[in-house]
């Protein structure tokens, strides 16, 4: 709805002006944590650059392309999650979950058409 | 390649790694340390396009208003992702249920609007749950 109006790169932008404070507010009812100086930081720091580079590149996407299939195709992400975190992380499936993941990989592709 | 495509498929590469990296950090460090930090390389990241803009950013009162209402619902949800991280949800997993978010989307509009539903959107429905009912048990 905020694409209709402006373009994506301004969306991005004002986007920020939610999403901060809800992370601060959040921080400061459930009170700082004290684990927030850390060597490991630096990955969700860097999940949050890449966050907000995914958010650019798509709404670049959509500006460039129609959004009826721009839309679905990203919406396929979980696709590459899944690569990454057999390859990455070393995840492996039980039978029931390997199920579960199949039919949300279905479902994801039936909303997307 | 056409530039639309490149730019999308470079998109799925980009949040299908982010979702990687969530899971990454949060077993690390605490859910919401990790939020902070992710809060902060999100801001961080605004930098360059707000110099790509020339620090002119576009203002429409109704663009402004769902952008911060996108961030705000969008903030929250990703705290709750990453809650689900903490507590020992697979990257997979998560990813996957997490992206059969349209499955509300169709029933409030079926319920709230009174559009109808159509038979793709019910197996797509009828699939989401199957799948949400199976990582829950």
């Amino acid at each position: 709805m905020a694409a209709n109006t402006l373009p994506g790169t301004s969306v991005a932008v004002w986007w920020v002006v939610g999403y901060v404070p809800i992370t601060f507010g959040i921080a400061w009812l459930l009170g700082f944590p004290r684990d927030l100086c850390s060597r490991s930081a630096a990955i969700p720091c860097i999940a949050g650059v890449v966050a907000q580079l995914a958010a650019l590149f798509f709404y670049w996407a959509l500006a460039r392309g129609k959004a009826s299939v721009v839309v679905p195709l990203t919406a396929l992400y979980p696709v590459v999650t899944l690569g990454l975190a057999l390859l990455i992380l070393g995840e492996r499936l039980s039978l029931r979950q390997s199920i579960a993941v199949g039919l949300a990989f279905i479902a994801i592709f039936l909303f997307s058409l | 390649m056409q530039s639309w495509l490149a730019l999308s498929l470079t998109t799925m590469l980009l949040w299908g790694s982010w979702a990687v990296l969530s899971k990454l950090g949060t077993g690390r460090i605490s859910t919401l340390a990790a939020k902070v930090w992710e809060t902060i390389g999100f801001t961080l990241a605004t930098i360059p396009i707000l110099i790509y803009l020339g620090f002119r950013v576009v203002w429409d009162e109704q663009g402004f208003l769902y952008s911060v209402l996108g961030g705000l619902t969008g903030g929250l949800g990703n705290y709750f992702y990453y809650r689900a991280f903490s507590q020992g949800g697979k990257a997979t997993v998560v990813t996957a249920l997490v992206s059969t978010y349209p499955v509300l989307t169709v029933l409030l509009a079926w319920g709230m609007l009174n559009e109808s539903i159509t038979p793709t959107q019910t197996l797509g429905c009828t699939c989401a749950i199957g799948a949400a009912t199976l990582m829950a048990e």
